[in-house]
């Protein structure tokens, strides 16, 4: 970032013989003014920390849907009458010591509905267990039905009528559904209202998830208040747990996993604080550039607050991403009045003439990380968006913080005399310096270069291999966005394993003309589709009206099995469909249902089969009396945003890589330096790619912001070290030699700056919320990697691609090539 | 000029069926059955053995055969994709099989491809006109209107009977049995079939399940609302035998001394050892409702109650034990050849193994 030399300004050691009048007219604003900008900030500071506490903590999964894709338009149109497949939670209570028939486990089940029955914003109607009335069985006789609620109307908890409730659960065939497979657990179906009637308000999600926890501490043993029906009934009923899920409880869980993210900024905030110190050596000056980051966090999350903006689990990481960036610019800022003072300068010119010097590179170099979060902006997802923009204001807000309050307050203090006498030793000859660093300058040398040129070729090809086997998607079971381990999918698989429902499901609207959903055309045309899908591997099992049609059509014949199918008798079709229209599988107007694909997993591969045999049905059997339209359902989301990821994916690697390259044409005015910088960003690329295949990380929302971050931000090395070395190269050093100058100059910074950028972000890895931490392990990969391509794959470039003057003293003289 | 040859265009387009905006409509009477990995394994009617031949019958016009006891299973060629219940071969090549929609499919080859020679939709048309000129030639008859209105009604219903059983006494004789008393019978290897429903004592048009061969040379015929018959294998009529019970015999099978076992809804079991004169309720376990039964090689009677439970008979079906219980719904059984049974149900086909 250091478009200057740092030999072009006079040094000043006394303040009253600097011109105060020198510098641009934003230079005299600010620091002809100094005070007035330190109350200001403190002024915009207060105001804004205090919209920053009013900030909410919110995760919909309305936002992380792709919006333009036609199944979520499909969705949106018809979600009111498909209410069913949003919003529902499930809860088991389960026995580990025998089955449920008995009358103390049985009383637990019924304590533990009746409180559900009772938390706001469960639909009390709609609630459905062993114990509600709106379970029934039915049996055929030789008179026609015979049925009731499968409690006994006069349930006493005596064996008799728990044996008849056995009996009952049998007839009604609810086992799969709200009775376990093996007879040892029993479910509770809680469907959830998206605005209480009684406030009017939102569903709050908080409250509704700390109720439900409160329920499984009574179950589980782990609240023991005295006196509680819950508890009791649980301690008479022995081993017993609770599971819980559904979309609510993944929100909630979502919304613990963000809180304990806040918990890792304060780690990061360490992590920085110390590599900053270790470099620089003074305590005040790194108290200050943390300081002033953080100041650009609270302003960044007030304007958000103010602007209405929630924080979502994508946006709480952009504070990281503005703290790393915040700290890396301060750091220059810190080393740019470092240097000066070590040469004796005053700490208030010195920042004076650090902020003259590095201004509009700072500026330009943040506006290349904004053009890493803008290029997000095409992909129509809102919580990317939201991403693109919270980062963009992150970003203009680091301009104000650490481009102009810093080097203010640093005026003010200066940095500490230990640290500028360390400064002033530790410039060292070509021959005297670490190791380290004379092993980069190796690569400015065409043999170690064309070795280093090589390897990143190998590495290339390697990666790019590899690459091909990315996948689109998330891989792994349960919910993606937590972790195979949490105690959420931990609940998933219990459910997955104990009874017969999959909670990934990919649900086709099947939509007709008011009162034609009993058209036995109609119908028949579902069970060919269904048909189809079930030849798929994923595909577990399909419900929708024609398969509870033919079910019925089959049982209302004395359930002579041979009757069981879709045939043509109107009458019976009629009866049946009626009978559906009451529990709620199609819609009192006859016109619309879902029909439900539950799939073994939500792997791409199994999506994409669905969505290809959904498209070709419809391609082959379009008619004007039924549509079959994707998708609802959490496997239909998925397999939209699938669709839409992956074409996001070459899109924004597209502009991202366009952007990158126009801006570094426009700084280094010449082609072969947009090589030297891009080239190893490629590579960079690339590899992480490799690397998600290796760490089985999908293509998915999550990923797509990393590539735009990590190119983004990475282009800041070269910017940083490219910049230098050709100004100096243009002055008819070597290239040995001006890399020599740099690394000196700043070099040494971008090491900094690619540990603490790392640093800010490895901490996510450690997040319950699974896409953060696949977020942080790629992003701190690509800062870090970024940071070799620049100190060496650069350099190595450079030695063959950029025109040497030929040197009078140089160990080398390299003709010019391009 | 142009507009006609625009007009010839569009009616050339839609002649072949290219016009797009008339889709053909869906009908499994007109598609024939796609071969799928999964049809061994979906839902299965039906399970018999003809001639060391197994075959299954199953929806979307699936039928199966295997010719290694049920261990592996080919998909015959069906030209329909309706739902096929019941198979039944007089000869090695020569079968038919019935299902939904009324469809009667006949195949030469011993079960490896079909042809259709009947479905529901001709059953009303030539039965309308089989009693029409059955009215002209018997003016007198007022039964024949009765079955001439039944006709018409059929026709204004469509294919909706699904013909349950079939059976055959030689490669030309034989009938095919299903829901509203429908019978039809055929003297001609199925070319042509006629509704045999005048002669059936079942004026109320109940359905009929199940028929089986009894020892006197008749066919005993079990069905709907406790309706027995006695059907006449020389000129395919059906006498109404005395019931025992009001309720459904789904089905009925002979043991190998000639006693009649029928079962039906509600585990009811009944049998009759002088050829459907008398009826005694057999003693056995309670059960689900009964809806196959099968003699063993060994003569032991099995019958398989709806929800997974197989009982056995080893006293020509006076009284019945528990033999297993698989747990969950069967459609039907056939013996295998290893001390095992076949079941066949909406997971496809399974194999149990018996003592």
């Amino acid at each position: 970032m250091a478009h200057s030399q740092q030999s072009d300004l006079p040094v000043i050691s006394d303040p009253t013989e600097f011109d105060y009048q020198t510098g641009s007219l934003l230079e005299r604003l600010v620091f002809n003014h100094r005070m007035v900008v330190v109350i200001l900030c403190v002024i915009i500071t207060l105001i804004l920390g205090f919209q920053a506490s009013k900030t909410q903590l919110q995760a919909g999964f309305a936002k992380t849907l792709p919006k333009n894709h036609q199944y979520i338009k499909n969705y949106q149109e018809n979600r009111d009458f498909l209410k069913g497949l949003g919003n529902s939670l499930r809860v088991v209570v389960a026995s580990h010591t025998g089955d449920i028939y008995t009358p103390e486990f049985l009383t637990l089940l019924e304590n533990v509905n009746n409180e559900l029955l009772y938390i706001p914003g469960v639909n009390r109607n709609g609630l459905k267990s062993i114990w509600t009335p709106n379970t029934r069985w039915k049996v055929v006789t030789e008179q026609g039905f015979e049925g009731g609620p499968v409690i006994p109307e006069d349930y006493d908890g005596s064996p008799e009528s728990v044996a008849q409730l056995k009996q009952n659960v049998e007839r009604a065939g609810i086992v799969g559904d709200l009775i376990s497979n093996d007879g040892t657990s029993a479910a509770i179906r809680v469907p959830l209202m998206d605005v209480d009637p009684d406030t009017g308000g939102r569903l709050d999600y908080m409250g509704l998830i700390s109720k439900l926890e409160s329920i499984r501490d009574k179950v589980s043993g782990d609240d023991t208040t005295i006196g509680d029906p819950i508890v009791e009934a649980a301690a008479a009923a022995g081993d017993v747990s609770m599971h819980i899920t559904g979309f609510a409880k993944l929100v909630g869980d979502l919304i613990d996993g963000m809180l304990a993210v806040i918990l890792f900024f304060a780690i990061a905030v360490v992590i920085a604080t110390a590599l900053l110190y270790s470099y620089i050596r003074c305590f005040r000056s790194t108290l200050i550039v943390i300081g002033c980051t953080l100041i650009a966090v609270v302003w960044q999350l007030g304007i958000l607050a103010t602007l209405g903006y929630e924080l979502d689990p994508f946006s709480i990481l952009v504070p990281f991403l503005v703290f790393a960036i915040g700290v890396s610019h301060g750091a220059q800022k810190l080393n740019g009045v470092l240097q000066d003072m070590s040469r004796g300068t005053d700490k208030y010119v010195a920042a004076r003439y650090t902020f003259r010097r590095l201004f509009l590179a700072g500026v330009t170099a943040l506006l290349s990380d904004g053009v890493g979060f803008a290029v997000l902006m095409i992909i129509a997802i809102q919580v990317i968006q939201d991403l693109a923009i919270t980062a963009s204001i992150g970003v203009l807000v680091l301009i104000f913080t650490n481009l102009i309050l810093v080097p203010v307050v640093l005026s003010y203090i200066g940095v500490g005399e230990k640290a500028v006498k360390h400064s002033r030793e530790s410039q060292k000859s070509m021959e005297d310096m670490h190791a380290l660093w004379r092993f980069l300058l190796l690569f400015t040398h065409r043999k170690p270069a064309a070795i280093a040129i090589v390897i990143g070729v190998v590495l290339a090809g390697v990666g790019l291999h590899v690459s091909e086997d990315l996948q689109i998607g998330d891989l792994d079971p349960g919910a993606p966005e937590l972790r195979a381990d949490s105690r959420y999918n931990k609940d998933v698989a219990y459910m997955t394993a104990n009874y017969s429902v999959s909670s990934d499901i990919f649900a086709i609207i099947v939509k007709m003309p008011p009162n034609t959903c009993n058209d036995y055309e109609v119908l028949s045309l579902a069970n060919e589709l269904e048909w189809r899908l079930r030849q798929l591997d994923g595909v577990e099992d399909i419900r929708g009206l024609n398969t509870y049609t033919r079910k019925i059509m089959g049982g209302i014949n004395e359930g002579f099995p041979k009757w069981e199918t879709l045939f043509r008798n109107q009458g019976t079709i009629n009866y049946a469909v009626s009978e559906l229209v009451t529990v709620g599988v199609v819609d009192p107007d006859c016109s619309i249902w879902p029909m439900g694909v539950y799939l073994s997993d939500h792997k791409a591969a199994t999506l994409q089969g669905v969505v290809d045999t959904l498209e070709a049905f419809n391609e082959e059997w379009d008619g004007p009396k039924v549509d079959f339209l994707g998708a609802a359902g959490s496997a239909g989301f998925e397999a939209a945003t699938n669709i839409v990821v992956k074409k996001a994916n070459r899109e924004m690697l597209f502009y991202v890589y366009g952007a990158v390259i126009l801006l570094c044409l426009l700084t280094f005015r010449s082609v072969t330096g947009v090589i030297c910088a891009v080239l190893p960003l490629m590579l960079t690329s690339v590899l992480c790619e490799a690397l998600m295949v290796w760490l089985g990380i999908g293509v998915k929302v999550a990923t797509l912001p990393v590539i735009a971050l990590g190119v983004g931000i990475g282009v800041d090395y070269a910017l940083y070290v490219l910049t230098v070395i050709l100004a100096k190269v243009k002055e008819g050093k070597s290239l040995e030699q001006a890399y020599y100058e740099t690394i000196n100059f700043t070099g040494r910074v971008v090491a900094l700056i690619g540990v603490t950028l790392a640093a800010g972000v490895i901490t996510w890895a450690l997040s319950p919320i699974k896409f953060q931490a696949d977020m942080g392990i790629l992003l701190t990969f690509m800062f870090i990697w970024n940071m070799f391509g620049a100190l060496i794959l650069m350099p190595a470039l450079a030695a063959f691609l950029i025109k040497q003057k030929p040197e009078v003293n140089g160990a080398q003289v390299v003709e010019g090539g391009s | 000029m142009m507009t006609i040859k625009k007009t010839w265009m569009v009616l050339f387009l839609s002649l072949l069926g290219l016009g797009g905006a008339t889709a053909a409509a869906y009908d499994v009477l007109e598609l024939s059955s796609e071969p799928s990995h999964l049809a061994s394994k979906s839902f299965l009617y039906s399970i018999n053995k003809f001639d060391d031949r197994y075959f299954a019958t199953g929806h979307f016009g699936h039928i199966i055969y295997s010719d290694d006891a049920g261990a592996s299973w080919t998909q015959a060629k069906v030209p329909v994709r309706s739902s096929i219940l019941d198979i039944y071969f007089p000869t090695a090549e020569k079968g038919w099989a019935v299902g939904h929609e009324g469809v009667i499919l006949h195949s030469a080859d011993g079960g490896k491809t079909w042809t259709k020679q009947f479905d529901g939709n001709q059953y009303a048309q030539e039965g309308l006109k089989q009693y029409q000129q059955l009215l002209a030639e018997n003016p007198d008859n007022s039964d024949f209107q009765y079955y001439i209105e039944e006709m018409e009604f059929a026709i204004s219903q469509g294919a909706d009977k699904p013909l349950f059983k079939v059976h055959f006494q030689d490669e030309n004789n034989g009938a095919a049995y299903g829901a509203y008393g429908t019978l039809v019978t055929t003297t001609d290897g199925g070319k042509t079939w006629l509704s045999g429903m005048h002669k059936t004592e079942n004026f109320d048009f109940r359905h009929l399940f199940d028929v089986a061969p009894t020892a006197n040379g008749k066919l005993i015929i079990s069905g709907e609302g406790g309706v027995i018959m006695e059907g006449d294998l020389a000129n395919g009529s059906g006498v109404a035998l005395p019931s025992p019970w009001e309720g459904s015999f789904f089905t009925c099978v002979v043991s190998s001394e000639g006693d009649i076992i029928i079962g039906g809804l509600r585990g009811q079991v009944f049998r009759s050892s002088d050829n459907g004169q008398t009826w005694v309720a057999v003693n056995k376990p309670q059960s689900s409702t009964i809806i196959d039964s099968l003699v063993l090689s060994d003569g032991r009677i099995v019958i398989v109650g709806q929800a997974g439970s197989l009982l056995v008979s080893d006293d020509n079906g006076a009284s019945f034990e528990p033999l297993l219980s698989t747990g969950k719904a069967i459609h039907g059984i056939a013996e295998g050849e290893a001390g095992n049974l076949l079941t066949v149900s909406a997971q496809g086909v399974q194999s149990v193994a018996i003592k």
